[in-house]
């Protein structure tokens, strides 16, 4: 990369200001769902919903300001078996948990291989907002 | 440039991405013969002397691949950057110190013409639109396995999967005005990008950091596409909206034949309206852009909103004026 490249992209905004504008977007958003949840029903979010609530920030910015927001107790991260149409099938806490197959009670009515191509991470709110 | 380009290798890529009607096209729009009944017929009867004689230069018929394997059969992802940032990047001079690094200045006066590289490999780096635009094109061989069949032996059954080569073309256009629109080869058999974006953006970062830009998110045209759907109508066909809302839970309609209009189905509109009126969103949708007699699309043109928030697939070839014609459509319904 040339020295006049990385000039460049000094003049768009530092990374971490960016991170807190996710971060203050999405806790603002969060801190409504609150009121919002109900006892029964869970809040889920995909990464792209998110996204849109995040504002206008780059894809790493919005990734460190989620992982804050899970290590902060807003939101659970948790991963999700969808059909080949994406629709979901079965959720787990994390990568390492998930089975090499499933079975799809939706489409298709048989194990079906986990694979990248049916994996969505998502998140969900906490039960109780942090103090 | 005669000399450095491998013509027939044009030729072929030229054939692998288009049909014969399109290059008969090309060539009847230079005044030059242009019927042919197979590709070597094309190539040996039509092309071949129009290249000899100088009545089609080289440049032009590197120009018409352009045209055939840059537009459809692609997701795309549409960032936004500051202008004065886009306009220091597309910068002649920049360019050539960044290519130069890269020992790839041959670029600015030469495209390099692969079919199957070993290694991702960029092919071409050019301005048009009279420098307000940067174009960046990568070629790279893409390996997937497809179902080949099934045996079954006893109680055991085999299924087969054979491994495909392809050819990816992924295309980067830069703009002064501060956009970036990604076109990448769509993949076999996975509607799933993210991946191979996060591989190119480490391999484009010496000339465009994608990581730095902003993703311009779709959520408004998504949403516009159903609401202004009357407005719409004589545009537009619905094959299947996906709503969505925060407590996990998505209403898809869905028409059974490609022919099939969701939005000119009342229950199916009353249901989504009731579904969207209660905190709901538009999650994806599946639409085509009709046929317009003698205007723009030149036939019903698909298109994918689903992915990412900020990208849309157009699943098969199309021209470049085809092509824009969605993406003008498409920003215009995001503003």
């Amino acid at each position: 990369m040339s020295t006049s490249y990385l000039s460049y992209s000094d003049s768009i905004p530092e990374q971490p200001n960016m991170t807190a504008v996710a971060y203050e977007h999405l806790r603002g958003f969060l801190r409504g769902e609150f009121a919002r949840r109900s006892e029964t029903q869970a809040r889920v979010y995909t990464s792209r919903r998110l996204a849109e609530i995040a504002g206008d920030v780059p894809t790493m910015a919005l990734a460190l300001a989620l992982i804050q927001l899970v290590q902060s107790g807003w939101l659970e991260q948790f991963v999700r078996v969808q059909t080949q149409s994406g629709s979901g099938l079965q959720d787990f806490q994390s990568l390492e948990d998930l089975p090499s197959t499933v079975y799809d009670w939706k489409e298709t009515f048989r194990e079906i291989p986990v694979v990248p191509e049916n994996v969505e991470v998502c998140y969900r709110l906490c039960k109780a907002a942090p103090q | 440039m005669t000399k450095r380009i491998n013509v027939p290798l044009v030729h072929k890529l030229v054939s692998q991405a288009t049909s014969l009607a399109v290059v008969s096209d090309f060539l009847k729009s230079r005044d030059l013969p242009h019927s042919a009944g197979s590709w070597d017929e094309m190539y040996e009867r039509r092309i071949q002397p129009a290249l000899q004689d100088g009545r089609l230069s080289v440049t032009e018929f590197v120009d018409l691949l352009r045209t055939v394997e840059e537009y459809g059969k692609q997701h795309i992802f549409l960032f936004k950057l500051k202008p004065a940032v886009a306009a220091a990047l597309i910068d002649a001079s920049h360019i050539k110190r960044v290519l130069a690094s890269l020992d790839l200045e041959d670029l600015l006066s030469l495209p390099r013409v692969f079919e199957m590289p070993q290694h991702p490999s960029f092919a071409d780096v050019r301005w048009q639109a009279n420098g307000h635009e940067l174009v960046i094109k990568e070629i790279l061989t893409r390996e997937s396995f497809e179902f080949a069949g099934e045996t079954t032996d006893g109680d055991v059954i085999q299924r087969t999967f054979k491994k495909v080569r392809e050819r990816v073309v992924n295309v980067g256009v830069l703009r002064k005005n501060g956009t970036f629109e990604l076109r990448m080869n769509s993949r076999r058999g996975s509607s799933r990008y993210d991946e191979d974006l996060k591989l190119l953006t480490a391999r484009w970062k010496p000339l465009v950091d994608i990581g730095a830009m902003i993703p311009v998110s779709l959520a408004k045209a998504k949403k516009s596409l159903w609401t202004e759907r009357k407005a719409l109508a004589k545009k537009i066909r619905y094959s299947d909206v996906t709503v969505r809302n925060d407590d996990d839970i998505s209403l898809k309609a869905f028409g059974n034949a490609d022919t099939a209009n969701v939005a000119g189905n009342a229950a199916a509109q009353h249901s989504v309206d009731t579904f969207l009126k209660n905190d709901g969103y538009c999650d994806s949708s599946n639409i085509w852009f009709t046929k317009v007699e003698g205007g723009l699309p030149s036939r019903d043109i698909h298109v994918v909103l689903q992915g990412a928030h900020n990208e849309f697939a157009v699943p098969t070839n199309c021209s470049q004026a085809d092509y824009e014609y969605v993406l003008s459509e498409l920003l215009g319904l995001n503003t």
